[in-house]
């Protein structure tokens, strides 16, 4: 009995284990070897050279630039969308037909491909016929040159990312709002508190556990932007925009520099990974019990 | 409950219009737009909708570019990973859910594990993987990162496990072997699931970007996404109602999906949050 049992789930399990092993796991693995090494792709082997890479990297400083670049993009991302989500969310807590018309449309950025919303954007933020800038000429604001100083650069992909994901943050927290008893509320509400303070100190609280597994997800998916700044910027202007996926891309397939577009990945390796360790160790402390 | 006018109410629709208005407005400029003659889209004011319909643009899409194989090769790429994607990740999630066999435990957290691996990190070995195969420039090059998600195996178990344990008993004891109750009992039951992980499947397939970029250096062998960024250049003066047609050709199947089946997506969507 037993044996049939473990043939028949070695049978069900094989596909999927053998595709996640030569298609992610040993990937990773021989990540680490690359990094060790140096080599074009083209001529020869990957030659062994210690952690001439890693010292290369931590001197380097387009590197540094483009870890501060990632982390600009965090910074300015994550807390914007976040509370945009959370406020969306707050609105559309009533059950009604034309909210769920009014979810669908706060959703469907989140479905559509990055690359057409990029050529859409580049347009809207063209700097002399952007939609953008005609309509901030009607307030009598100065056209900006978005995409194409140093400065507005990353704050407007920003800004795009934001206008994708926050749709998304709302249904997420809609999930966790509607599942609050109102109880809490209404005792509140009996105590005298308004609309604000039970906002602050009933639903904010609550939703706690949500918020930080978004801080979580949206964080790592900032070390994932890649399609919208090869899109429109290809990193520039002057390395503005290079985060350190694109820092990655360009090292290994436009320098040819495997073992060192290899060593840039074990960084976003890293990385990934200590957050997702931030989150397993906090997330205890975080779950509030109704 | 009955429902009253209140001026909460009416500040509340205001802000989300508002709200709604600000999210949709990209869709609709690129739709108007993809329709506009070159001269109206360069001009200094803000008109949203075209003067003369000028259909002509999807035309001169189409033949800009080998859009009819970009197109083949889109679906091929997605039609692989979504039947490699339901097949192999709900016979995983079935044999997580409901049969105990010797290190069990041990390939679940090995597989947690990998959840939060950043397959950016597998990139470049994955590329020297393609090659070595021979599989660059081919549909099941751009398809082989996207066979399999953990997260899907995640989301076919959970189904999987509210299925009653009885049931699979009797079909046991009518003579049904294991891979037969699989497929006869527990595939059937999970048919919501399956449609989500398909329709998840085929949407990351369908707007994957960086790695079939990476994996096609072919026109004839690019799927939309890498088509149209070819045709993108920032300055590209007077192409641009041309670029907004071709934007229009790709997302319209994903719209059209989502708005029909957009309960499995937030399905989806939301227990990937939930987790």
């Amino acid at each position: 009995m037993k044996k049939t049992n473990n043939l028949s789930a070695f049978i069900l399990l094989f596909p999927a284990f053998f595709c996640l092993f030569l298609f992610n796991f040993y990937p990773i693995l021989r990540n680490f070897y690359l990094s060790f090494t140096s080599w074009d792709m083209v001529t020869g082997d990957p030659r062994f050279i210690g952690l001439e890479n890693y010292q290369e990297m931590f001197e380097s400083r387009d590197f540094w630039e483009s870890v501060v670049v990632t982390v600009k993009y965090t910074v300015m991302y994550v807390p914007v969308t976040m509370l945009g989500g959370f406020l969306l969310a707050v609105l559309l807590k009533s059950k009604s037909k034309l909210n769920i018309l009014y979810r669908t449309i706060f959703f469907s950025p989140y479905v559509t491909s990055m690359v057409a919303m990029s050529a859409v954007f580049l347009f809207i933020y063209h700097p002399q016929y952007g939609t953008l800038n005609t309509i901030l000429g009607y307030l009598g604001i100065e056209p900006v040159r978005w995409l194409n100083t140093k400065d507005t650069a990353l704050p407007s992909l920003v800004m795009m990312n934001c206008w994708k994901s926050i749709g998304f943050c709302a249904v997420i927290y809609l999930g966790t709002l509607l599942n609050v008893s109102d109880d809490l509320k209404e005792a509140a509400q009996i105590d005298g508190a308004n609309s604000l303070q039970t906002l602050l100190h009933i639903e904010v609280p609550l939703v706690s556990p949500t918020t930080f597994m978004l801080v979580i997800m949206l964080t790592i998916e900032c070390f994932k932007v890649f399609t919208q700044i090869n899109v429109m910027t290809q990193g520039g202007p002057d390395g503005a925009t290079t985060n350190l996926l694109t820092y990655m891309f360009s090292q290994a397939f436009e320098q040819f520099r495997v073992g060192y577009g290899g060593a840039v990945a074990i960084v976003i390796l890293v990385v990934v990974l200590v957050i997702n360790m931030i989150q397993m160790l906090f997330e205890r402390f975080v779950n509030y019990d109704i | 409950m009955k429902k009253k006018f209140t001026w909460k109410v009416l500040v509340r629709h205001l802000v989300l219009i508002a709200c709604a208005a600000v999210i949709l407005f990209p869709f609709l400029w690129m739709f108007f737009a993809s329709f506009k003659e070159e001269s109206e889209v360069f001009v200094e004011d803000f008109h949203l909708l075209p003067e003369t319909w000028r259909f002509q643009n999807y035309l001169d899409a189409w033949n800009a570019a080998p859009f009819g194989s970009f197109y083949i090769n889109s679906i091929k790429a997605a039609l692989i990973s979504v039947v490699c994607q339901t097949c192999f990740c709900s016979m995983a999630a079935y044999a997580f859910a409901k049969i105990e066999f010797a290190g069990k435990r041990l390939l679940f957290s090995l597989m947690l594990a990998m959840m939060i691996l950043p397959e950016e990190a597998a990139i470049i070995p994955n590329y020297l993987l393609a090659q070595k195969l021979g599989l660059v420039n081919t549909s099941f090059g751009i398809a082989m990162t996207t066979l399999v998600s953990v997260f899907n195996i995640f989301l076919l178990r959970q189904t999987f496990m509210s299925i009653p344990n009885d049931l699979i008993q009797s079909a046991r004891l009518d003579g049904c072997s294991m891979l037969q109750v699989f497929r006869h009992v527990a595939v059937p039951n999970a048919k919501g699931s399956m449609a989500t992980v398909a329709l998840l499947s085929f949407l990351t397939s369908w707007n994957n970007y960086m790695w079939p970029y990476m994996v096609t250096d072919q026109n004839q062998y690019r799927t939309l996404q890498i088509g149209l960024k070819y045709l993108i250049k920032p300055d590209a003066g007077p192409q641009w109602p041309m670029i907004m047609a071709a934007s229009t050709i790709i997302l319209l199947p994903v719209m059209l999906l989502f708005v029909f089946l957009q309960k499995y997506f937030v399905q989806g969507m939301l227990t990937s949050g939930i987790k």
